[in-house]
């Protein structure tokens, strides 16, 4: 699927909270765990290396600008 | 058990002509350094009928006594010492694997088989020590006699002239002075020559350390020819750990000891050996071959070429042991080096076709780097957040095939394809040998190896299968070979089920022009014989 900005997911709110619910409870290491295994996993849902290079270009791109 | 106390061969010194007749000799090659890349070029020279003298300041193989330096050769290497003919030697004394285990603390994340391919002439892997390599290349040396190997003559300084190299080489009797016309560098990550010309290599230094640990083991069941990696092993500490087997009932541990660990305290043999214990447990016997420190950094010069003096393997290029291609690259440079000298000096080519072997190399040690770099970078992740990310990707290989890959522990050697430049018209990989059904190889099939040849798929027209056949009175000879039945003026090899074909990527009509080093060339449709000499022209830079 190519890179997109618009909005794609059917329930915004379910998943949302199903993430939060996911973190709840979990230390520092867990958390971590979670993130970077949750990462992984839907880069490779993605498949695609032009659309998981874009991701990573833009979520490094708001990292910076938040920051500055 | 002896194995500890393993003898290297020792040749003699004796003086040379020069030092008998006190006069300055111009020799057509010198290459400096008798270890694993000197010795490939010298015995690739002697197969093609150049003669050539070697100059090493030791007068034995291998470094440190029996420690071993690389250990594992991998298929394109193998072909090219099967072209040389030390492969079935090397095969017949090395283990020969394909089974890989990646392990962390919890135990077997997964295995590999890397043996899949029934195509292959050879196997993916062999390990074997280092020095017998070097060993069996000394021996054919001596076989084909045309190479003159002085031992103790370390060169101490380098002159480059417009038409020769001159260095100054000293010996137990005193110094003198020897000439070429052409001179090849493999004195290794040091090297001197590179030194005393004030080569800047571009060194970038690392600090993850490790140990080689090689143990002789005895008492051990007869198990499976396995390549176990550990990411993170709980006997060392939660660092990485390689196991591989070679000859003589050996086995290479090398241990990450890592940035924080005092590495000349874990380096000390009760250290070590409690190491090796761990992973070979009573009732084995275990005893030391030899135990180095290491640290790893990786370098390249920026021409491989300066004038009438080249560059090949570690003084050229260096970079961290992951995925076994230090070694095995500098096999492959010399390959390319030797044909184009070869070319050169038989008036086949003109000087620039020497430029190639720089334009081909550098880049191909470049991507060396690049791979073992981001291998280093996974075994040694520098934050929280790296090792966070590795954590992840550990846990998801445990469990699910998609993460595996994401596992970097080296990436095997494999050889180089040289991208379409002034050399190569199309393609560049490697051809890698095929096993025919009768045992043969497909490049046995040829006259020659090491010459240009051409592959056809389907017999052509009988009056062109005759001008084809004439390429092999040319100089240099282009060898023909068709793959299909029948009877002509050229070879056949039968490929009834098209599965060669297919593997070389060819369908009928089609065929594939093969450099002297088995790179592919070209590809090209119902060849002639004047676009096969063309190509050929121009793969030698006859233009």
């Amino acid at each position: 699927m190519p890179f997109t900005t618009e909005p794609t997911l059917s329930k915004p709110d379910i998943v949302h909270a199903a993430l939060l619910s996911a973190m709840e409870n979990l230390d520092e290491t867990q958390l971590d765990l979670f993130k970077d295994s949750l990462i992984l996993l839907l880069m490779n849902q993605l498949s695609d290396h032009d659309t998981v290079m874009a991701c990573i270009e833009a979520a490094a791109g708001l990292a910076v600008a938040d920051q500055a | 058990m002896d194995l500890a106390r393993r003898q290297l061969p020792r040749f003699d010194y004796h003086p040379s002509l020069e030092q008998h007749e006190g006069r300055v000799i111009r020799h057509r090659v010198v290459i400096v350094g008798a270890g694993l890349v000197g010795l490939t070029l010298a015995c690739d020279l002697a197969c093609r009928g150049i003669a050539s003298v070697v100059l090493d300041e030791d007068d034995t193989i291998g470094v440190r006594g029996a420690a071993s330096r690389g250990i594992c050769y991998a298929r394109k290497s193998l072909q090219i010492f099967d072209r040389l003919g030390i492969g079935q030697r090397m095969r017949d004394k090395g283990v020969t694997w394909s089974v890989g285990r990646v392990l962390d603390v919890s135990g077997e994340l997964y295995a590999f088989d890397l043996a899949q391919d029934l195509l292959a002439a050879n196997p993916p892997f062999v390990n074997l020590q280092q020095y017998y390599v070097e060993w069996f290349l000394v021996d054919r040396l001596q076989e084909l006699g045309l190479t003159e190997i002085r031992w103790k003559n370390k060169v101490v300084a380098t002159t480059l002239a417009s038409d020769h190299v001159a260095f100054q080489v000293e010996t137990p009797d005193g110094a003198y002075m020897v000439e070429a016309d052409w001179a090849i560098a493999c004195d290794g990550v040091h090297s001197p020559v590179r030194e005393s010309l004030g080569l800047d290599p571009h060194r970038e230094a690392y600090r993850d350390h490790w140990c080689i640990t090689d143990v002789a083991v005895k008492g051990l069941p007869e198990g499976p020819k396995e390549r176990m990696t550990w990411v993170e092993a709980d006997f060392n500490a939660g660092k990485g750990l390689w196991k591989h087997k070679m000859a003589d009932e050996v086995w290479r541990l090398d241990f990450q000891i890592g940035e924080e660990r005092d590495i000349r305290a874990e380096a000390a043999p009760e250290r070590a050996m409690a190491r090796a214990r761990a992973v070979f447990p009573e009732p084995a016997q275990i005893e030391a071959v030899s135990i180095v420190p290491w640290t790893y950094y990786t370098q390249v010069i920026d021409d491989f070429r300066h004038g009438r003096l080249f560059f090949a393997g570690d003084a050229a290029h260096a970079f961290s042991s992951f995925g076994a291609r230090g070694g095995n690259s500098g096999i492959q440079d010399a390959e390319n080096l030797a044909w184009k000298l070869v070319s050169v000096l038989n008036g086949q080519a003109p000087d620039a076709l020497l430029t190639s072997y720089s334009q081909e190399r550098r880049p191909a040690a470049l991507h060396n780097i690049a791979i073992t770099r981001r291998s280093s970078r996974f075994m040694a992740p520098r934050s929280k957040a790296e090792a966070g990310l590795r954590r992840a990707i550990l846990a998801l290989a445990r469990n699910y095939a998609f993460a595996r890959p994401l596992v970097n522990t080296g990436r095997l050697s494999d050889p180089y394809a040289y991208p379409p430049s002034d050399w190569i018209a199309q393609d560049g990989r490697t051809l890698d040998d095929i096993r025919l059904r009768d045992g043969d190889t497909l490049l046995d099939r040829f006259p020659a190896r090491g010459s240009f040849r051409v592959i056809l798929y389907g017999a052509p027209a009988p009056d062109m299968e005759a001008r084809l056949a004439a390429l092999a009175g040319d100089d240099p000879a282009i060898h023909c070979l068709i793959l299909g039945e029948g009877k002509g003026d050229l070879p056949r090899c039968p490929d009834a089920d098209g599965a060669i074909a297919q593997r070389l990527g060819l369908v009928p009509g089609q065929a594939l022009l093969l450099r002297p080093d088995d790179h592919i060339c070209a590809r090209l449709e119902a060849p002639d014989d004047n676009s096969l000499r063309n190509l050929r022209d121009h793969c030698l830079g006859r233009r």
